[in-house]
This record gives structure tokens, sequence and C-alpha cells, in this order.
């Protein structure tokens, strides 16, 4: 404790020098707890029922009578359209990501991922303007049972309406919970695409009927215009599995980046403060200070910059992202968590002194008789 | 009357260029424990080198270097410097204070090396710099002292530690008549009232009228023995 107020004075010396360092670390600090928040949100994968059937389709959109004659269909339990689309709450910055269902099909089809109680099911699948609002997006906007809120909704191919909904629940099921349901129809009809489903689920009767039904489904499309592609649950965690690792990858290819850009900054930081305080470091060795003894307090000031950095750029992250949905999956949102926060601190206290380690390393060597010397 | 120094056929010699420049060579030379001397000579004569011997800040090429009974001319790095803290106090032409650190801080800072408690630690900068007489500055930081006050906190971070011996290197070399005279009085009363023993490096002939002895340099060798300074005590 003795050195902490030689080191804050160290540090304190050229203040601009030291904001700037602190600033950059703590930006890349607040992009890092950001990339390994969404990291962790991307091993986040909803599961589906093992009787589910997923079919997208080959060439974009679906047509809504292809949910009716999939319907219609042997061995089928229920099936669902389903459209994304993105809504605006009080401010343009707000958003929100929007599910349109079919209701009644609904809890049929994701029978192990919805436990919405029948309370607030029950309103919301009879009402056609209803809402169960995700998690997220009720805690930012405040928004309770009975409220009647109006979104700004955009789908694809540049569709918008203002739609007006009411609440009737909450949607606070795991990495669900980031999406709000609405109704199909209702935001069919309002975008002005009333025929449309950006792919459909269905639920099987029993196991056996599954490859049957594929097999039936995507010949049955096969010569129309917009042909089918039905995979099974399994075959639909592949993807995205694979879709979220090609992700992993990436983001760990920045987090590595950010870091490396993190040991440069301190690097080139220490390197300088050194150069402007060889005379210093060189009386504090004529004093009695072993070089260890100084290689350590210099350890100690890039620690002390790396953690007031890490705990900056981890406050600002994790008070400013919060709900945000990623592009890749929509289903699943990230928030920045504490625990990405702390590994990101601890990441760049090292990161930090590792940086200064070899400044400090050949500063504190110098003989002090030859800075000494060599500077007058 | 037991030697605080003993010098044994130094030598030290440096590289410069391609050249060996031959700068001490073969020194002998004892100061008793408590004596005040002062190394003088012309410029490159080897006064500073021998100095910067003596305070451990430099290895000698051959010959043996006793201070404060330690031979320090075999000792590592690390150990010279855990040495120098404990037995040496240094006082430089250019001040030498931390820019950033108050007076009192820079007092402290040779203390921050020892075991002693914090408040023992100020008990005893709250001393050095009362008997260097800049108790009431001791907030201050180097540039609000003028170059008089910081060579005597130069001189009161030196003695804080209760050092063997201080070498002062052209301690006046920096100041005009009137405080040169009061830093020389300063060291003068360090040595006689602290009992410490004073090396002092100096071209100045008055400043080194306050020594007991002067020892002449010219070349790497004593040009002239060790001899009292007549009315050394002005």
């Amino acid at each position: 404790m003795k050195y902490l107020a030689l080191i804050l004075k160290s540090l304190v010396r050229s203040r601009r020098r030291t904001l700037l360092t602190l600033s950059a670390l703590a930006a890349s600090t607040f992009l890092l707890t950001g990339l390994a928040s969404m990291v962790r949100s991307a091993d986040v994968t909803p599961g589906v029922g093992e009787l589910t059937l997923s079919i997208g389709g080959v060439q974009g959109p679906l047509p809504s009578a292809h949910v009716d004659r999939i319907a219609r269909m042997p061995g089928v339990r229920a099936v669902m359209g389903f459209m994304y689309a993105g809504g605006a709450g009080r401010q343009e910055s707000d958003r929100l990501t929007l599910a349109g269902i079919d209701a009644d099909a609904l809890q049929l089809i994701w029978p192990d991922t919805l436990d919405i109680p029948p309370s607030e099911f029950e309103p919301f699948r009879r009402d056609v303007t209803g809402l169960l609002v995700g998690r997220e997006a009720a805690k930012r906007n405040g928004w309770t049972i009975g409220d009647t809120v109006t979104l700004a909704v955009s789908a694809g191919n540049g569709s918008k309406a203002d739609m007006t909904f009411r609440v009737h629940g909450f949607n606070v099921e795991g990495a669900w919970g980031n999406i709000s349901y609405i109704h199909r129809k209702y935001l069919n009809e309002s975008i002005g695409r009333p025929d449309y489903a950006n792919s459909i689920f269905l639920s099987a009767q029993r196991r056996e009927d599954i490859p049957t039904l594929m097999k039936a489904i995507d010949e049955t499309f096969a010569a129309s215009p917009h042909p089918t592609r039905t995979q099974t649950h399994e075959q639909s965690l592949t993807d995205t599995v694979a879709t979220m690792s090609n992700l992993r990858a990436l983001l760990g290819g920045i987090s590595l980046i950010v870091g490396i850009a993190v040991l440069l900054i301190a690097t080139n930081s220490m390197a300088l403060a050194l150069r402007a305080r060889a005379r210093e470091i060189a009386i504090m060795r004529t004093l009695g200070f072993t070089p260890n003894r100084i290689f350590s307090l210099v350890l100690g000031e890039a620690a002390l910059v790396g953690l007031a950095a890490g705990l900056l750029g981890a406050a600002v992250a994790i008070v400013t992202l919060q709900g945000i949905t990623l592009p890749m999956n929509p289903r699943a949102a990230f928030s920045a968590t504490p625990a990405a926060a702390g590994t990101v601190i601890g990441a760049t206290v090292v990161l930090a002194v590792v940086g200064a380690w070899l400044p400090a390393w050949g500063a504190c060597r110098r003989r002090a008789i030859d800075v000494l010397r060599s500077l007058g | 009357m037991a030697s605080a120094i003993v010098i044994e056929n130094v030598t030290k010699t440096y590289r410069m260029g391609g050249e060996t420049l031959r700068v001490l060579g073969g020194i002998s030379l004892e100061v008793a424990e408590g004596r005040f001397v002062a190394l003088m000579g012309p410029s490159g004569s080897g006064k500073s080198t021998l100095l910067n011997l003596i305070g451990g800040l430099d290895v000698p090429d051959s010959g043996r270097l006793v201070v404060g009974g330690e031979d320090i001319s075999k000792l590592s790095e690390a150990a010279l410097a855990r040495w120098r803290a404990a037995n040496i106090g240094f006082v430089f032409q250019q001040y030498n204070l931390i820019p950033v650190l108050t007076a009192f801080e820079n007092v402290e800072l040779p203390l921050l090396l020892t075991s002693l408690s914090r408040s023992e630690r100020r008990r005893r900068v709250e001393l050095a710099l009362e008997l260097v007489g800049l108790k009431d500055r001791h907030g201050h930081l180097p540039t609000q002292l003028s170059g008089g006050q910081q060579q005597r906190v130069c001189i009161a971070r030196a003695v804080v530690s209760d050092p063997r011996a201080i070498l002062a290197d052209e301690p006046t070399g920096n100041l005009d008549a009137s405080a040169a005279r009061d830093v020389m009085g300063l060291l003068k009363a360090v040595n006689e009232t602290l009992g410490k023993t004073l090396v002092l490096v100096t071209h100045d002939p008055a400043a080194a009228a306050f020594a007991h002895e002067t020892i002449t340099l010219d070349k790497g060798s004593i040009k002239a023995s060790p001899h009292e300074v007549p009315g050394a005590h002005p």
C-alpha cells in the first residue's frame, strides 16, 4: 500500500497520456465485453419439440396457402406459419423482435419451450391485436398487462406499418424471452402482405410419420413457384450450431484482434511514459530501489490502468448493451453480463501488464549511472 | 579512527567508440569515519567516477572497494541497490528530485524501502526537513522551490535514512554564491552534528574549503596526497 501513492503520482504526471490510454483501453474493454457476451449468447440454442419439423422456402418466403395444404396432410398434428418483423418502441432506437405466429398452434408446436401461463396466453390467443411482450422489451418500456402500445413495425421488402397492440402477457422463457409474440394474421394484413410466412413449423402426430411427412411436403411443392425444404429438429439444430460456430469463430477472431490492440496500446503507452521518466527511474535506483522493485512498480501502474479501464469499459457495456438481438440469430438476444465483464476486466489487466512488460524490463535494467550521464 | 572508505588499487576503464579510456588507474585511498573529504581536479580527472564507485553506482574493473566495512566491488546490481539504500545518501548537482512528488514525498522516498511504519516515516521526514530549514515547505513541488531550496530537499533526502556516508557531486554547481554557501554550510553541519562521512566532488575551491581535507585527482590518479585544508571550518 505504501507504494500506491507513488504509482498514482506516476499516473497523473501526464494526465493527457494517461487519459488517452485509459480511454483506448476502456473502449477496447467495452468492445470485448460485448463480444464475450455475444459469444456466450451464441451458445444458447432454443430447443424445439422432438416431433417438430421446420419448413423453409428454397427461394424465399412461403405463401400462407402452403400452411393450409400442409395442415391437411395425414400425420400432421398442428401447423403454424411464422413471420419475423421488427418493431420500434417509444424511441426509434428501442428495437423489438416480433414473431408473427398462429396462436392456436403455438403451444402445440413448441410445447417444451413455452411456459406462458394460460391466464396470459388465452386472452392473447383470442385477441388478434394481442401481444406477448419479450421480457427485455417489457423491462425497457415499463409495459404491463392491459397496456395498449403502438409500434412502428417493419418486415422484409421494406413493408412498414404502425400497429397497435394490447399487452396480454410476457414471454419470459429462456433464450426465446427476447421475442415478442404477435398474431401473424394481424401482422400480414397490417403490412400489406397477407399471404406470406418466413417459415412454417409443424408438429407430427407420431415420430414414425416424420420421414414420410418430410418427403411428402417437399414433393408436394417441388413443382410450385415456392418449393420447400423441410428439416427435422436435429437438422435444424445442426444448421443453427454451424451458424453459431461460424459466428463464434468470427467473434473470437475480432476479440483476438482487439486483444492485440490492447497489448500494443499498453506497450506503446508504457514505452513513452518510461522514456519520459528515465531520469526519475535512475534517481530511484541511486536511492536504493532495485531493478525488480521498479519493475514491479511499473507493472503495478500498468495493472492499475488496466483495472480502471476494464471497470469503466465493462460498466458502460453492462449499462448500454442490453437486449441486443443478434442479426444472425434473432431468437437469441444478448446482454453484456457481469460474468463476461469480469472475464474481460481480468483479461484487460493481464494484457496491460504483459504489454508493459518489455518496456518496463528494458527501462529497469539500464544502469542508473549510464542514464544520468547520458541525460546530463 | 576506523576507516569509512577503503579504496585499494582501483582501476576503471570505459569503452568509447572503438577506444578504451582509462579513467582511474590504480587509485588507493582511505577516508576515516566522520571525515569530510573534497575531491578536486579538472574535468575528466576521474573524480565523479571515483564517487560513483564509492556509492556503488558503478563497479571497478579491478581493485578492492570497502565502504562501511563491506567490500562492494563484487556485489550484484540488486545487492548494491540494497546496500546503497542502507548506507549511502546522494546529493546531486541537478538536485534530481522527482518532479511530481512534494518535498515531503521526495524525502520520504528512500524510507519506502524500509520497514518503518507510516508514522515513523513521517516523523523522520519532518525531522530531516526541519534540519534543512524547509519544514514549512513540505507540501511544495520541486518547481515551486528555488534552486537552493531544492538542493536542501535533496540533502534532507540524503540524510533521512541515516546512511553511513553522504556523497555529493558538485552540489553547488547550479547555485549562486549565496545559496552555494548555505548549502555547503548545511552539508558541513550534517557532517559535524550527525557525524556522517562526507565525500564532496567539486571544482569550486570555496566549496572544498568546507572539507577537512582535499584530494586532487588528475588523469585518473591522485595528484596530491590528502592534505588538511587550512581554515577548514569557516
